[in-house]
């Protein structure tokens, strides 16, 4: 059993999509789905990284901002909390400070300039990720899309990137995604979450690809397709009403094109030849 | 006592006092390297040293005390899979990702003595504390040689050792690839000092 855990596609895509399956199904009627994306991201560091906190380096800030986002996602989903702009800027901000904050002793060891500007690009990146994420659609589905990809996608520039512990963790957020998706698909009705089934998603995808760009060796200008992913699944024609499954890999397919072009560029940069 | 006296007890004994006193050692960094070894799979071992590691050794060989500082750049781990030109990230890269040596956010493991262990006149071993991504462990370092004499050819005067460690990387939180990379890694440091 041990060695069945121990193995990095269960750690990192079975044991998560399992996880979210069970609590997507469970949530499906409520407005806190998103939580079941948090379930499937505990799942993936209980089995592959581990709940320590001492030395607290990036990787175990990134957790703290995940559980984080899940007790953002639990506030906002209050009654009477609406998305209002203020809210959503609100939101972009502070994960752009959490963003700061998570390279923070990375960003210390340069000079000033450097660092600030590093600061100011983090800041900038996650920003837009989550706002993209928040923003992009109200619909369920185009959400658990966005997610799935976004997930996937950082795994796939962490494995690139050369750290397989953080593509462990973005394919786990894919994974997870993917599961609120299928559930989804699989009743043919959209779920009841509110506008912040992607903030778990986007706040973790986007600083996964971010430690991939400052603790492992990808290239910065490979996460800028990254932020078209939310905004890929409004291409989806208005007014269109098809099953809810046709719908799904249809989002899904569109929010594939952004990840194309940033594996294809990662994949590019990783393939020059030695200096 | 006459001042004439005491300038000449002052001639006799300060040569001694010059012999006893701690000579300050500073690292040779172009003899003196970290290596280490771990066991890959089961199957074989994989060599890998550090290019970059600079410190100084403080050694009273009358007194049979001294201290060791040395700090290795662990961004200069090399394995010899530095870069590759078909698509996939080098194992050197890999090292330096927070699965391993996290070098962005750790960029020197740190060793600090605290006792100089001497078996009649030969440094035997070091008791020290071992600084990694954050960590801070006891690790004894265990002397295969150690020799302090001349230079073979500038007849500097200079001091080299072998020395040997066994440490668990799981210890410091490298948990990564275990038990597929062994948990086990040996360190081998080669040290060439010349006085500061």
């Amino acid at each position: 059993m041990n060695e069945f855990f121990a193995n990095p596609a269960v750690q990192a895509g079975l044991a998560p999509f399992v996880v979210a399956l069970g609590f997507s199904a469970l949530l499906l009627r409520t407005r806190l789905m998103g939580l079941a994306i948090g379930a499937g991201f505990a799942t993936v560091i209980v089995l592959a990284i581990g709940f320590s906190f001492e030395p607290l380096t990036a990787v175990r800030k990134l957790v703290l901002c995940g559980a984080g986002a899940c007790i953002l996602l639990l506030l906002l989903e209050l009654p009477g909390v609406a998305p209002r702009a203020g809210v959503r800027v609100a939101l972009a901000v502070a994960a752009g400070l959490a963003a700061v904050w998570v390279v923070l002793r990375v960003l210390q060891q340069q000079e000033t300039g450097p660092a600030l500007l590093a600061a100011s690009g983090a800041a900038a990146y996650i920003g837009l990720l989550v706002d993209g994420g928040n923003r992009a659609s109200a619909d369920p589905v185009a959400m658990a899309a966005s997610g799935l990809m976004m997930g996937l996608c950082a795994g796939a520039l962490a494995l690139l990137g050369a750290s397989a512990s953080l593509a462990q963790v973005g394919i786990a957020i894919g994974a997870s995604s993917g599961a609120a998706l299928l559930v989804q698909m699989v009743t043919g009705r959209r779920a009841a979450s509110g506008w912040t089934l992607a903030l778990p998603a986007s706040v973790l995808s986007g600083l996964v690809g971010l430690l991939t760009v400052v603790a492992a060796s990808l290239p910065w200008y490979c996460l800028l397709p990254t932020l078209a992913i939310p905004w890929a699944t409004r291409f989806y024609p208005r007014g269109w009403h098809q099953p809810v499954w046709t719908t799904a890999f249809l989002m899904a397919l569109l929010a594939l094109i952004p990840v194309l072009v940033a594996v294809a560029l990662a994949w590019f940069t990783a393939s020059a030849p030695p200096a | 006592m006459p001042r004439v006296s005491r300038a000449l007890l002052a001639c006799v004994f300060l040569p001694l006092a010059a012999v006893a006193a701690p000579q300050t050692y500073v690292l040779d960094p172009l003899h003196s390297f970290p290596n280490f070894t771990v066991n890959h799979l089961g199957m074989s071992t994989i060599h890998g040293r550090f290019d970059k590691m600079s410190g100084k050794i403080v050694l009273d060989q009358a007194a049979k005390t001294g201290s060791l500082e040395a700090r290795i750049t662990t961004a200069s781990v090399n394995t010899g899979d530095a870069k590759r030109a078909d698509g996939t990230r080098a194992r050197d890269e890999h090292l330096r990702t927070p699965d391993f040596f996290n070098s962005s956010e750790f960029p020197d493991m740190i060793y600090k003595s605290t006792k100089f262990n001497f078996n009649g006149e030969a440094l035997e071993s070091v008791d020290g504390n071992l600084t990694l991504v954050g960590v801070t462990k006891p690790v004894k370092l265990t002397l295969v040689s150690f020799k302090c004499g001349a230079h073979p050819f500038s007849k500097k005067p200079m001091c080299g050792a072998d020395a040997e460690a066994t440490i668990k990387r799981t210890d410091f939180g490298v948990k990564f690839g275990v038990p597929g990379i062994s948990d086990e890694v040996k360190l081998m440091i080669n040290i060439e000092a010349y006085p500061e």
